[in-house]
């Protein structure tokens, strides 16, 4: 479904391709790994775990404190540009309102 | 008179302003009233302090000068936005002012004479902490003990709302807090300029408003976690 969903978006021109052959490989592997769990087993001895399950879990838990901080640096980023852009409106509206006052002492 | 023209010269203060109508006109009125410029930062306030602020404008056109966030960014980013307006109206002393009521117009001049006389470059305002309510006086404490720690700065007061700069100190001070981590920033970047700093003594005033805002434990609590995150800022 989410092959589907990132298929249209690219249809739409809202995605990129290889956007979409990184979801196909993800949704692949996660069904791979969903229907044959020991697949995992040599790449989770490899680490020194036990089952294949238990790597795939802690790589979970690693992707998603992945997640947070790039989405913690992305809004924090966001919250600066935002407040620039509050106060460039503020200057340019005082300015502005100064100018105007400027003018009407001079009248 | 002249004297007291002298002493106002060149010095605006910047006031941020967040839903401050019962105090804001007071504040601005008083000031103005003794010859200093006024930026005053309304920042995105929900009540009627644009307004209050705007009729003091009335009464003292050529010296309160007002802006406005339209949606409100925090006190770091007011300040930011206040200290910039002043530098475009070619202020020479930047003194920061909260608009709560909390400080003396007497100590602007007190915060100001290290400037002017060249010992200073930056002047913080410290409030006697055996005034304070106990959680404030709590609050502040461990606050000065983390700017310690984090900046390895030892101020009396680290987050007195009162501060003044010259035009030069000012322009180096890159502000990228936006809330109450603002004050402890600004220790930082004084340390980070080697900027010449000098405390003062000032006098606080305590009224119900000013119990409400400012640093108390929990706010205390969000700078620590900011100052944190900020050491693994990219």
């Amino acid at each position: 479904m989410s092959c589907l969903f990132f298929a249209n978006r690219v249809r739409k021109n809202q995605s990129t391709i290889p956007t979409l052959i990184l979801w196909i490989l993800f949704c692949i592997a996660v069904l791979l790994i969903g229907f044959f769990p020991h697949l995992t087993d040599p790449i989770a001895n490899f680490f020194g775990l036990q089952r294949g399950l238990d790597f795939v879990v802690i790589l979970g838990f690693a992707f998603c404190i992945y997640v947070i901080f790039k989405l913690y640096v992305k809004v924090d980023n966001m919250n600066q540009d935002i407040s620039e852009l509050v106060r460039q409106i503020a200057i340019e509206r005082e300015k502005f309102e100064s100018l105007n006052k400027d003018n009407d002492i001079e009248e | 008179m002249t004297n007291l023209k002298e002493d106002t010269e060149g010095v605006y203060l910047v006031i941020p302003a967040y839903n401050e109508e019962n105090t804001v006109s007071e504040v601005m009125e008083e000031v103005a009233s003794r010859g200093y410029h006024i930026i005053l930062v309304n920042d995105g306030s929900k009540d009627n302090t644009l307004k209050c602020a705007k009729e003091s404008q009335k009464k003292y056109p050529d010296k309160i000068f007002i802006a406005s966030h339209i949606v409100n960014r925090g006190l770091g980013a007011a300040l930011k936005t206040g200290l910039v307006i002043a530098e475009n109206h070619g202020a020479e002393y930047m003194v920061t002012f909260d608009s709560d009521g909390q400080h003396e117009v007497n100590d602007i001049a007190k915060v100001c004479k290290p400037l002017k006389e060249g010992k200073a470059e930056v002047v913080i305002g410290a409030r006697p902490f055996k005034d304070m309510p106990f959680t404030k006086s709590g609050a502040n404490k461990i606050m000065n003990l983390l700017t310690i720690i984090f900046y390895q700065v030892n101020v009396q007061d680290s987050q007195s709302g009162l501060r003044a700069f010259t035009r030069e100190a000012a322009s180096k001070i890159n502000i990228v807090s936006e809330g109450y981590g603002v004050s402890s920033e600004f220790i930082r970047e004084i340390k980070d300029n080697k900027l010449k700093l000098e405390e003062v003594e000032i006098t606080t005033i305590y009224t119900d408003d000013t119990q409400h805002k400012g640093t108390n434990m929990w706010v205390g609590f969000k700078i620590m976690c900011k100052m944190f995150l900020d050491l693994f800022r990219i």
